[in-house]
């Protein structure tokens, strides 16, 4: 690290001793991946210290996307936070933004860059990033996740470097770094493929912002993904068999289509079962993160290539990344989420997208991020950008939760992510809706029939008939029923018998 | 150059050719370019069909509305039995909320993809108007390009109205490509409004056309109402709002190019943009080119224009055709697929200015059906425009009917664009600039900002009873409002009107 030594190396707490309170404080990270590690916690401390103290601290806090360990959790836990954008997922963060105490701004992620740009969420006065590598030259390359890291670095007023040396030094082959310059005189995003690089493999800084490199050696704290179960088993089946009778149907070329799959477990499974099938070609994604399950996917040669903004990896499996470099790095870009979540580009390229919904409503509006319409659970993240402009877009849950007390197929979601106009496939456990080319009432069917538990069809069935008639049938007094039964009693349909739905 | 080359026929025969069920799309965007003879028609033998005791309906595709000129004499004529992917006309609209018609609301740009890709089906017939065909199959369109040259492409068999009404020069704005299926390779090579990339003409095999049928009919397209009072005061705000982005550097010096929504109040917003001297001559990236923006261009004000439809009353229209060497340069007539393209709107920053019905509380707008049951057009190209643009501006008066109805509601019945999406609400009574803040801040401006005096009491009251949470909703009264009205005909029925009308 020759490099770094023109730069003022400090402790975590010296370099927290920058920040005051009021101040916008940007960090690296997009998922627990890449994020800054050290400075947060020091700046939690310092928090507390000054709150024990009776003076008031707290920042307003930007992020690429999520980074529930390593920030939202250290500074919620201190009451370090008054503003947070443009994504989250702290337990502790998520009921101070529910009970008001934080203003949560969800916003679409590619937006992030631009909004910043133009100044939206007000001065930057602090860019936290953590890098492989700092230059002296003001060369920043990032570790693994690029998110919005490279706007923040070039709008903040100051800049915190965490040196992280558990990262591989060739990080850097996977990564394409471009920042679109302010409209209109810009060219079209010249990706012709998932794997198209136009950029640099760092980040630019003006070396003189930089106020403070620290260095660590931690690795990114992924969680493990839970196993599948059995509801997650049989989507991940309805979702195969529809994109094989896609391709069959010759609606997918036979060289298949770029997939962009959602978080978390479900997605996981799907992205599983679609290499599990000898009748899928090989594939490759343009997503926004790369998981656990995509690693043994590239491996086997079942996918061929992902672009993605950010590896989202345990560390066992982030290390077999890096002991393959050879292998992996020719096969995986890593890009700014302006780019890895691109409308012009997801329109372009005609991406598959597939995301989980909270719940589905009979005319097929998802809600994605607000349970009863007023608690935030995550937040919107990529999943509008892809699916608004996604060839084909698929949402998935599973029928019911809770053993039958809450059924995710509704009446009218109380919040709307993504709208019918947007959203095109419907999967649960019962089975899979396609509503493409239909009217409200025949996707009110084909939901109804196809994607509800049989348990709650009936009432959903009552509830059309009831309704004021109109291209889109509702009863505005009935139209939240279930939510409110489940406020108030647990259970959507009091009176099921939920020893009966387990079954089916 | 078509005459010997192919069988010149009436529209009768025409129509004989086609039968109950078949899928016939049609020429014709914002009422312009319609195909005219023939679908009248279809609507003669429709009649005839069902006085012998026939069925007859037929599925119905266009570029989007084609008003009086075919909606209504086949809806009429009970003709229609689907319909995609956006319509206008009184008699369609209360079929399709008595649920006769099945109605698909499409965003515009996805229609020629749909179509293309298989999801509607086979399409049997296109009819289509145009200028002239050539023996090798090249169709010159007229006023509009909207899906047609997707039509012509996919239909089975092809009727070319031929209408001499039009100028042979039109061709000299169109820009004709079908864009290539996905995983297609190439970015939209478009840098500017004015970028052209395609041919003067669409492309047909001409083994398809069934037959030539001549008509000399202008587009019946009706003329705006002159501003009132609130669009004046909207437009005031828009443009103040613009202006002090422009000084802010949100906006550069050069402008930005335009979007504007149809209609009376877009049409005063672009009127009083043009007419404000600060504001610098700027560019349209919008789909469709109505009559104020005619005056613009000649004073110098509007320096281009890309859309998809000339939408243009005879006189206006005539004015355009007589001047085309100045006219033809500085206007691009494209498919609707390039013209609502979401890379290009990201690309070139377009700011987006939309009519809506209703806005609620925390910015997730209604544009599409009242009560969230009735269709009264549909979404067009709102979603993708405000979904992609750099700057997203939703236009509405505060009231309507005399204070009867407040466009601003506690939670929308129905959601086209949503609180991700929407970034500036505004009403006669002023502004909310929703860019970077939270639900309950953006609450606050909406109210104190757009709401109605006389109803920011029930809306803040609405709040105060709300459920605390991210987004503080009650699902018991979340409709109150639209229940007092369809109830009461009053969302507050305890308002003195009176004195509303006073404090306008």
């Amino acid at each position: 690290m020759s490099t770094v030594h023109t730069y003022p190396h400090v402790s975590p707490e010296e370099a927290a001793s920058h920040i005051f309170h009021g101040a916008t404080v940007a960090f690296s990270g997009f998922t627990n991946a890449g994020a800054a590690k050290v400075v947060p916690r020091a700046i939690a401390e310092r928090a507390k210290a000054l709150h024990d103290r009776e003076e008031p601290f707290k920042i307003r806090v930007l992020t690429g996307a999520s980074s529930g360990t390593s920030i939202d959790e250290p500074l919620a836990q201190q009451n370090a936070m008054s503003y947070r954008a443009p994504y989250q997922s702290g337990p502790k963060l998520r009921s101070q933004i529910n009970n008001q105490e934080v203003e949560y701004v969800d916003m679409h992620l590619s937006h992030l860059p631009q909004t910043v740009l133009a100044g939206f969420h007000g001065n930057i006065d602090f860019a936290v990033i953590e890098a492989s590598e700092l230059k002296s030259d003001g060369r920043v390359y990032l570790t693994s996740s690029i998110g919005a890291s490279p706007a923040y670095l070039k709008y903040a007023d100051k800049v915190i470097i965490e040196v992280n040396h558990y990262h591989s030094q060739r990080l850097r082959e996977m990564t394409d770094i471009f920042m679109l310059p302010p409209p209109p005189h810009r060219f079209p995003v010249p990706f012709h493929d998932p794997l198209t690089k136009l950029g640099y493999p760092y980040a630019v800084v003006d070396p003189r912002k930089v106020i403070a490199v620290i260095e660590n050696d931690e690795s990114d704290k992924i969680p493990q993904f839970a196993d599948g179960d059995e509801r997650g088993d049989k989507i991940a089946e309805h979702v195969v068999r529809f994109l094989l009778d896609e391709m069959l149907a010759g609606r997918i070329p036979k060289e298949f289509l770029p997939l962009q799959s959602g978080v978390g477990n479900v997605g996981n499974g799907v992205m599983a079962a679609l290499a599990r099938n000898p009748y899928i070609p090989p594939f490759s994604m343009y997503s926004e993160v790369f998981q656990d399950s995509l690693v043994d996917l590239m491996e086997s040669g079942r996918l061929t290539a992902a672009s993605t903004t950010s590896l989202t990896l345990t560390p066992e499996v982030l290390k077999r990344i890096y002991d393959n470099m050879d292998f992996f790095a020719p096969r995986i870009v890593l890009r700014p989420q302006e780019l890895s979540n691109h409308p012009g580009v997801i329109r372009r390229l005609g991406v598959i997208s597939i995301n989980t919904a909270l719940e589905v409503d009979i005319y097929g509006n998802v809600n994605s991020s607000h349970v009863f319409g007023t608690d935030i659970m995550n937040g919107i993240g990529g999943s509008g950008e892809f699916t608004r402009n996604a060839y084909i877009s698929i949402f998935m849950c599973p029928s019911i939760a809770k053993g039958g007390k809450i059924s995710s197929i509704v009446p009218m979601c109380p919040h709307i992510d993504n709208n019918e106009h947007s959203v095109q496939i419907i999967v649960t456990d019962q089975g899979l809706a396609d509503l493409r080319g239909l009217g409200p009432m025949q996707r009110a069917e084909k939901i109804i029939e196809n994607c509800a538990h049989p348990a709650y069809r009936e009432y959903l069935w009552k509830y059309i008939e009831t309704a004021r008639t109109g291209h889109i049938p509702h009863d505005l007094e009935k139209c939240f029923e279930l939510h409110l039964n489940l406020m108030e009693t647990g259970s959507m349909l009091p009176d099921l018998d939920l020893n009966e739905i387990a079954g089916v | 150059m078509y005459a010997g080359t192919f069988p010149i026929i009436t529209a009768e025969e025409a129509a004989a050719h086609i039968n109950n069920g078949a899928m016939v799309a049609l020429s014709g965007f914002a009422s312009a370019g319609t195909a005219k003879a023939v679908p009248r028609a279809i609507a003669r033998r429709a009649r005839d069909f069902h006085q012998a005791g026939k069925p007859f309906k037929i599925r119905l595709l266009t570029g989007s509305s084609s008003g009086n000129n075919i909606d209504e004499e086949l809806a009429q004529a009970e003709a229609l039995s689907w319909r995609a992917p956006f319509q206008s006309a009184p008699t369609l609209r209360a079929q399709i909320n008595s649920q006769q018609v099945q109605y698909l609301d499409m965003h515009l740009s996805h229609a020629p993809q749909t179509l293309l890709a298989g999801f509607f089906g086979k399409l049997d017939f296109a009819i289509v108007e145009a200028t002239e065909v050539t023996r090798d199959g090249r169709v010159y369109l007229t006023t509009s390009i909207g899906s047609s040259p997707t039509y012509l492409r996919y239909a089975d068999r092809i009727f070319i109205e031929i209408n001499n009404y039009h100028s042979r020069r039109l061709p000299e704005m169109a820009d004709i490509t079908i864009l290539a299926p996905p995983p297609r390779l190439n970015p939209i090579p478009i840098h500017d409004p004015l970028t052209k990339i395609g041919f003067p003409y669409a492309r047909v095999d001409p083994r398809k056309i069934v037959g030539i049928i001549e008509t000399n009919e202008p587009d019946e397209i009706k003329r705006f109402t002159p501003a009132d009072w609130r669009s004046k005061r909207i437009a005031d705000h828009v443009v103040r709002f613009l202006f002090g982005e422009m000084i802010t550097g949100h906006i550069p010096r050069e402008f930005l190019p335009l979007q504007a929504g149809v209609g009376n109040l877009s049409n005063s917003v672009v009127a009083a943009l043009g007419s404000n001297p600060y504001i610098p001559p700027f560019r349209m990236f919008t789909v469709v080119y109505q009559d104020s923006m005619v005056d613009l261009m000649e004073q110098g004000k509007l320096l281009a224009a890309s859309v998809t439809s000339l939408s243009l009353t005879p006189e206006v229209l005539r004015r355009v055709c007589s001047n085309m060497d100045f006219f033809g340069p500085r206007t691009v007539l494209r498919p609707q697929e390039v013209s609502n393209d979401a890379g290009i709107a990201r690309r070139l920053g377009v700011i987006a200015i939309n009519p809506a019905i209703e806005v609620d509380i925390y910015g997730n707008v209604n544009s599409s059906h009242v009560f969230g049951t009735d269709i009264v057009n549909g979404i067009g190209g709102s979603g993708e425009f405000t979904r992609n643009s750099y700057l997203s501006i939703i236009m509405c008066p505060s009231t309507l009917l005399g204070g009867r109805i407040s466009s601003i509601v506690p939670m929308s019945p129905h959601i086209d664009s949503n609180e991700h999406s929407v970034q500036v609400v505004v009403t006669e009574q002023g502004l909310a600039d929703l860019r970077g803040i939270g639900p309950m801040q953006r609450a606050k401006r909406i109210i104190d900002n757009c709401a109605h005096p006389a109803y920011r009491d029930y809306l803040n009251n609405y709040i105060k009873e709300s459920r605390m949470g991210h987004i503080r909703h009650n699902l018991r009264k979340a409709y109150e409002l639209h229940r007092n009205f369809i109830e009461h005909g009053a969302m507050l029925p305890g308002l003195n009107l009176k004195e509303i009308g006073e404090r306008l």
